[in-house]
């Protein structure tokens, strides 16, 4: 009897505490505000030059491609540099243009603008090896250590993501668009939920499209009733000149976020936030201007300062309706 | 004193083609915004017919346009 009743007690005393979460599950936000944590990288120091990439593990450390010193950068949750690592050239582990990188729960994962494939260091930044891929990559994510999600630029018509195993063999693809349009307008930034569902938004279109793990199409919204963007004639190809959104990233929640361009009120700054069925929920906008967003898992979302001298951590302060 | 004539009408073709040549590139990169001019330089660098060389190119220049604008 006395061993019920302390169960009782125990179960009545600990459902409060989970109480919030039931209720921000049910609940959807209304504003999101920002409260600036962590700023790394300044005019007066030389810890960032102009830094591209950038993704945090599961300990907190960061991780941030520079573009200027080429090199791979390793932070602790503070700001303090712990190690960096690479320089120009194009041998293992050297950069000519570090941009995009991701991390898995054992390796970090870097691409060079000028280099093809994927470069894989362990989490000590040291270089492992190179995941050889033929075709530049517009944008990845890692799923594993055996699976990533690529994106790639072709001058084919149709939008495909490609999965590839560890030795860069293609595993299965998602076609997402199969437009006849002109080349690169099916370039998308992506993300993926636990689920494995796929986020899109289109560079240069107003799209922003999710789709199930096959390939089916599950939503297609359009944020900007944005007109076609311009494009230019550039020797005998047309090449799309306005940007509509930057990029993309997910909440822990599997809310959307994307960065809009060139057709944003402000533009490279202002973010819209969607349910993960593809309904608006608010925009906000960031305080200075980004070519990137990027969420961890702990909901803190991190942006650009100062032409890419600084990487600025927010803390996301959501407002429930 | 024909043959120098000539050579001079050659030479003064020469310049004339050059200074067209430069005019109508330079003309196509004025037009053009930053990340056109940096593609149109990329390209011409990398060879027209190179396919490969045009998509890397095309990489740059998305990247510059996110970068930049």
């Amino acid at each position: 009897m006395e061993i019920r009743r302390f169960f009782l007690f125990a179960l009545l005393s600990v459902i409060p505490l989970f109480f919030p979460f039931f209720l921000q599950g049910s609940r959807e936000i209304i504003k999101i505000s920002l409260e600036e944590i962590l700023s790394v990288g300044s005019l007066d120091d030389d810890l960032l030059f102009q830094w591209v990439g950038v993704v945090s593990d599961s300990q907190g450390y960061i991780y941030v491609t520079d573009s200027m010193d080429y090199t791979l950068k390793k932070f602790d949750s503070r700001g303090n540099l712990i190690k960096k690592t690479g320089r120009k050239g194009q041998g293992p582990g050297e950069f000519l243009a570090p941009r995009l990188t991701d991390c898995s729960e054992r390796f970090i994962y870097v691409t060079d603008q000028y280099i093809p494939g994927i470069q894989i260091f362990d989490k000590d930044l040291n270089f492992k090896r190179r995941l050889p891929l033929v075709l530049p990559v517009a944008d990845f994510r890692v799923i594993s250590d055996d699976q990533i999600a690529v994106v790639t630029l072709t001058l084919e018509k149709t939008g495909k993501i490609f999965i590839f195993d560890s030795q860069g063999k293609v595993k299965s693809e998602l076609k997402y668009s199969e437009s006849t349009s002109t080349l690169m307008m099916d370039t998308v930034s992506f993300g993926m939920d636990p689920q494995g569902h796929f986020y899109l938004a289109y560079t240069f279109q107003d799209r922003v499209e999710k789709f199930d793990r096959n390939g089916k199409k599950l939503w297609s919204q359009k944020l900007l009733k944005a007109k076609k963007v311009k494009k230019k004639k550039i020797f005998s190809y047309e090449v799309p000149t306005e940007i509509v959104y930057k990029d993309l990233a997910l909440d822990n929640s599997g809310n959307v976020f994307i960065l809009g361009g060139h057709f944003s009120e402000n533009r490279s700054r202002d973010i819209y936030v969607l349910n993960s069925q593809g309904r608006h929920l608010t925009t906000f906008t960031l305080p200075d201007f980004s070519h990137c967003i990027y969420i961890d898992s702990r909901n803190c979302l991190y942006s650009r300062a100062n032409e890419g001298v600084t990487l600025k951590r927010f803390k996301m302060k959501y407002v429930y309706e | 004193m024909k043959k120098r004539i000539q050579k001079a009408i050659k030479r003064a073709a020469l310049v004339l083609l050059i200074l067209v040549l430069l005019f109508g590139l330079s003309s196509v990169f004025l037009e053009a915004g930053a990340c056109e001019a940096a593609f149109s330089v990329c390209w011409l660098e990398s060879s027209f017919m190179d396919v490969g060389g045009f998509v890397y190119c095309a990489n740059g220049y998305l990247f510059c346009k996110k970068y930049i604008e």
